[in-house]
């Protein structure tokens, strides 16, 4: 049911955002049809996602809510992938892959030192490969003064 | 016939078989590797892409692609963990034939029949595919538009188990696809004011989140158990294939067809369409209470099934630009970035790429067989590789791959979006397939719409009544229509239910 009211929110501020799009000058149908039918159609799903949701719970009670545990593994793959966003310009690809992927190495085999010896081989392979061959701008960082 | 020479040396040439090869081999390892599916395979590629030609780039694809859905049939055999969704439908019965010291029937037949399946494919396609693409030199934005129309529709109404989920998965799609300057009336939407997002969702970064990101946080979010180690001898491959071959051509042709025709039909891939050909063997079979025991039977029909699915899927993908499945939705995207747009013209103006894509294909099926009797010889090596090392290395290399595909830590975020997108769709049981479809079809059918609205002066009517537009309309009414059918007859929703449960791709 949740799904289904979420889907129907995201469809209402579609709808409210598109008509806020300009009008085509001398034509019916401006950049903001689209996605207003888009919106509206997603209000209608939504629904009806919601109300079937909301009929099968009556007859079967007990959804299989899952256990936090599971959710901390996920929770450290975002995170690792936001604190890289946010530290790559300014750590350097490098530093910033080994302390976004060790820990989640870690967490999956609970070997530090392996993790870290691992990531730490695999950025700089990675860094070469991608860097030096294939001329992607990966960022330095602060290890500038030693890069190339 | 000099179009056809050019296209061959376009495919021989060492730098391209070396990327082939190279890309086969990434493609069975990850293939077999359960958790990481041909779609994973294929998005990874992608950044890889940007550094070849095109003729190599779509090699690579073309090859990935046939070795991933031959691959995932190793663990499935082997150890009843599919490899990849595609060989769910015949993982308990392959297993089972394990189990009756049969493993290396299984496997051989698996190797033999999928590089055939992959074969007939092709030859359909190479059938196909010029004929239609002469047809849709015709075609104006009228045809345009009911072509996108009716491959959203197959994308909800024969690809997925559930109609409103897929509704809403598509919807999602469509509008993600109109975030962007990229639009007939040129106005940034839903921009935000940021610079980013003028240029629209970059595809291949959203490709990499949903589709390996996802992975590895559905991994995270596991028990991850060690894969238990494979028990099997395996002895020689191929000893029994003849009689195989003698024994179950009619069975082996109709999961050809299937396989073809269901890869065809845009949002419906290899997967289901390997549980379709298992469900019509049963069906057909003279003895139907060997199935589930460790019969070859459907193992045949089903294995060939899915590797004809691959060629299929490029039939709309190259005409029409409308991917047939998650797989020719990326190749798609590449193609674009390449410049080989796809659709009618490219056979006209470029025939020796055509020729060049068609080689590839036979090429990558033939190669199918040595190296994956490599595989197969060593998989018990190949599935010790630790999943908790693997997955946090994929990782990193998503983290690249989507950092090339902007040149920014823009790339890195958007994935990370995408990948929890595809994450919480897939937990909350929404098929990712048709958001796929949606966001690769979204400009086209908009486009189409507003230039055929331009030309018919706003007039709706316009939209049907030209012949072709007007039969593609009518031939999208029929297939909104089978749901109905289905729901008054209540017959096949036990066989979707089975389709439901399974791990989607």
């Amino acid at each position: 049911m949740a799904s289904g009211l979420t889907a129907g929110a995201v469809g209402i501020v579609i709808v409210a955002a598109a008509a806020n799009l300009p009008e085509a000058a001398g034509q019916s149908f401006g950049p903001g049809f689209f996605p207003s039918l888009i919106g509206k159609a997603l209000i209608i799903a939504g629904l009806v996602l919601a109300i079937r949701a909301w009929r099968d719970k009556r007859l079967l009670t007990g959804s299989g809510a899952s256990a936090a545990v599971g959710w901390i593994g996920s929770a450290l793959v975002v995170g690792a992938l936001l604190a890289y966003v946010l530290l790559a310009d300014w750590l350097g690809f490098h530093l910033t892959a080994i302390l976004c992927i060790a820990p989640v190495m870690w967490l999956f085999t609970r070997r530090l030192v392996m993790s870290i010896a691992i990531t730490a081989i695999g950025a700089v392979c990675v860094h070469a490969a991608f860097y030096s061959l294939l001329r992607v701008p990966l960022p330095w960082g602060v290890l500038q003064p030693i890069g190339w | 016939m000099d179009a056809l020479l050019k296209g061959f040396s376009l495919v021989f040439e060492w730098h391209t078989m070396l990327v082939v090869l190279l890309a086969s081999v990434f493609g069975l390892f990850v293939g077999a590797i359960p958790g990481l599916t041909a779609t994973m395979a294929m998005a990874l590629l992608v950044p890889l892409t940007f550094f070849l030609g095109p003729i190599p780039a779509v090699g690579a694809m073309i090859a990935c692609s046939a070795m991933a859905i031959f691959a995932g049939d190793i663990p499935g055999t082997l150890l009843r963990i599919p490899g990849t969704p595609a060989s769910a439908a015949y993982t308990d019965e392959s297993y089972a034939m394990t189990r009756n010291g049969q493993a290396q029937l299984a496997l051989g037949a698996n190797l033999l029949f999928s590089a055939i399946g992959g074969i007939f494919g092709t030859l359909v396609l190479i059938l196909a595919a010029p004929t239609l693409a002469d047809f849709a030199t015709r075609f104006s934005s009228f045809e345009y538009f009911w072509m996108a129309m009716l491959g959203l529709t197959c994308a909800v109404v024969i690809g997925a188990a559930d109609m409103p989920k897929a509704t809403i998965s598509l919807l999602i799609g469509l509008a993600v696809a109109t975030i962007g300057i990229n639009n007939p009336a040129g106005a940034p939407r839903f921009t935000f004011g940021n610079l980013n997002l003028i240029s629209g969702v970059d595809f291949i970064a959203a490709m990499i989140g949903f589709f390996a990101v996802s992975e590895i946080l559905r991994y995270a979010r596991s028990d991850r158990k060690v894969l238990p180690a494979v028990q099997q001898e395996l002895g020689h491959l191929f000893s029994n294939c003849g009689k195989l071959m003698r024994q179950y051509w009619l069975q082996q042709l109709r999961g050809n067809a299937v396989g073809t025709v269901i890869g065809a039909l845009p949002g419906a891939g290899a997967d289901i369409a390997a549980w379709v050909a298992y469900a019509v063997s049963k069906k057909f079979s003279k003895t139907p209470e060997k199935f589930g025991t460790g019969h070859v039977e459907g193992v045949i029909e089903s294995t060939s099934a899915n590797n004809a699915a691959l060629g299929g899927a490029w039939i709309p993908a190259m005409v029409f630009g409308i991917p047939g499945d998650t797989i020719t939705a990326i190749v798609i995207g590449v193609l674009y970035m390449k410049g080989m747009n796809p659709g009618p013209s490219m056979f006209i103006k470029n025939p020796e790429n055509i020729y060049a894509i068609f080689t590839l294909f036979i090429v990558a099926n033939l190669l199918l067989l040595p190296l994956g009797w490599a595989a197969i010889k060593m998989a018990r090596k190949v599935l010790s590789v630790p999943q908790a090392i693997l997955m946090p290395s994929i990782l990193l290399f998503c983290i690249v791959g989507a950092y090339a595909a902007t040149n920014s830590s823009y790339g890195v975020l958007l994935m990370l979006v995408f990948g929890v997108l595809g994450f919480v769709m897939e937990a909350r049981g929404f098929p990712v397939a048709p958001a796929i479809l949606g966001l690769v079809l979204g400009p086209m059918l908009e486009e189409s719409f507003i230039n055929s609205m331009t030309s018919a002066d706003g007039n709706l009517i316009g939209l049907v009544n030209r012949p072709v537009a007007g039969t593609l309309a009518v031939l999208c009414a029929v297939v909104w229509l089978v749901p109905v059918a289905e729901l008054v007859r209540g017959k096949f929703r036990g066989a979707r239910r089975v389709r439901a449960d399974a791990p989607g791709s």
